[in-house]
């Protein structure tokens, strides 16, 4: 990632942070340029969830800084956020409305006009293959498919960069196949995942993370990528 | 997007969440209920007294529905991080709280209107429509700067483990003013005395301005963490 002279879309400097007075990231330094699809990988509570609400602005830093589209993370402008698109471990989703209901919902806040709403929820619900379900409420769906609504809900908006965590989780064979869409559209991607051999055939760069730091990089494509991850996670 | 517009949307989803799940009405309704036979029960008030036991009771009601309101509010967005999609939209953090509060207030103020005739059948109360008018525009008032109040303190307290305590223990001190404004100037209503311009009255647009200008101010450092 360091040879990119393009400015970054993310971009993390020296971040820690402490969490029930524990050091659950310390010192991390993270570049995210134009169009890089980067896997952040490595074992439970190693910090990754904690770094991606830091890098999107949830979650402040005890130290370093963070900047998300060249602008200081607690400084940047709201209409930025236009331009992400975030994935955590729960959907965001009001569970009594139904899947459309929530959508317009969202992009109603990303002020997306009635026809473009409507044109791109008929065409992301055809997409996941949620249309029989759009009337129904979000409480009735099951893991799977609400997964696949979360990431309806990343992609509402078109955004420019996606943090996304653990986007696999609970997705069958059938979704995981349209879940590659996310990573060949022209975004950058900034992800999470346990599953290494079905990630890093979409990522360019993986890091690796563990203690709450990041403990090596490599090339995705990187023939020796497993010797690389079994030493640095060892 | 203009903030009016985030508000307004905002608003619309929470009520469009009750209208399904009917969380906070039901409860609200059965507590302000059991709440109601249990004072006129134990009281058994005389006409006399009821006209001067009224403002306190009502408000009484209020208060403790309120905090039931602001917590059911709360769970609702805990339930699948919901808050966490609206701070990281490009909404402003302002709309956010406007959102909440109105929300807030409108559940609150339903519930009011809806107790009053109860209320005025229990306690066997006669009251003119100028000083139901009254009772309502007070209450409206009381119920605006406990919105304003409770919806920071509940952010405020959000991602706090004891949060159901730390919201009692914060807003119930603060409201100390604004509930004695109302119930004086709800007693001065049922004797036929409508002046705003008394010192309560002062006194209560005070602090619900007061609160609502410190939740708009506060709301960006609120939601920090």
């Amino acid at each position: 990632m360091a040879q990119d002279t393009s400015p970054p879309l993310l971009e993390a400097v020296g971040v820690s942070k402490v969490l029930s007075e524990r050091w659950v990231l310390r010192s991390v330094h993270l570049r995210l340029g134009q169009k890089e699809r980067v896997l952040l990988y490595g074992p439970n509570g190693a910090g990754k969830t904690t770094l991606l609400k830091l890098l999107c602005g949830i979650q402040r830093p005890n130290s370093g800084h963070v900047r998300l589209f060249g602008h200081p993370i607690d400084r940047a402008p709201r209409a930025c956020l236009r331009h992400l698109g975030l994935l955590l471990s729960r959907g965001f989703f009001a569970e009594e409305l139904t899947l459309e209901e929530n959508l317009r919902f969202f992009g109603k806040l990303y002020g997306m006009d009635k026809q473009s709403l409507d044109e791109r929820i008929e065409g992301l619900f055809s997409w996941a293959g949620l249309e029989h379900a759009r009337r129904s409420p979000v409480f009735t769906l099951s893991t799977g498919q609400r997964q696949r609504l979360a990431l309806v809900r990343v992609r509402l908006h078109s955004p420019r960069l996606l943090i996304l965590d653990e986007p696999f989780n609970g997705l069958d064979e059938e979704a995981l196949g349209f879940a590659r869409d996310l990573f060949v559209q022209p975004t950058t991607v900034l992800f999470t995942s346990h599953d290494l051999a079905f990630s890093k055939e979409l990522a360019t760069t993986v890091l690796l993370i563990k203690g709450g730091r990041i403990v090596a990089e490599s090339e995705a494509n990187n023939p020796a990528l497993m010797n690389v991850v079994m030493e640095a996670l060892a | 997007m203009s903030t009016l517009t985030a508000t307004l949307a905002l608003v619309q989803r929470d009520f469009m969440v009750e209208a399904r799940s009917k969380e906070i009405f039901i409860p609200l309704g059965l507590f302000c209920l059991v709440l109601l036979l249990l004072f006129v029960f134990s009281l058994s008030p005389l006409p006399d007294q009821s006209r001067q036991l009224f403002p306190a009771l009502y408000l009484t009601l209020l208060a403790l529905s309120g905090i039931l309101a602001l917590e059911k509010a709360i769970e609702r967005e805990r339930r699948d991080d919901g808050l966490y999609g609206i701070v990281v939209s490009p909404v402003g953090l302002s709309s956010l709280y406007l959102g909440k509060t109105f929300s807030t207030l409108a559940f609150l103020f339903v519930v009011g209107i809806v107790s009053i005739p109860v209320f005025i059948a229990f306690l066997g109360l006669s009251l003119s429509w100028l000083q139901l008018l009254w009772i309502v525009w007070v209450e409206m008032l009381f119920l605006f700067g406990f919105s304003a109040l409770g919806t920071i303190m509940t952010l405020l307290s959000w991602n706090v483990r004891a949060r159901h305590v730390l919201l009692a223990v914060l807003l119930y001190p603060l409201m100390i003013p604004p509930l004695l404004a109302s119930s004086s100037l709800m007693r001065q209503g049922l004797n036929g005395r409508f002046e705003m311009g008394s010192g309560w009255g002062s006194l209560l647009v005070g602090f619900d301005l007061l609160y609502f200008g410190m939740g708009l101010l506060l709301i960006e450092h609120v939601l920090e963490e």
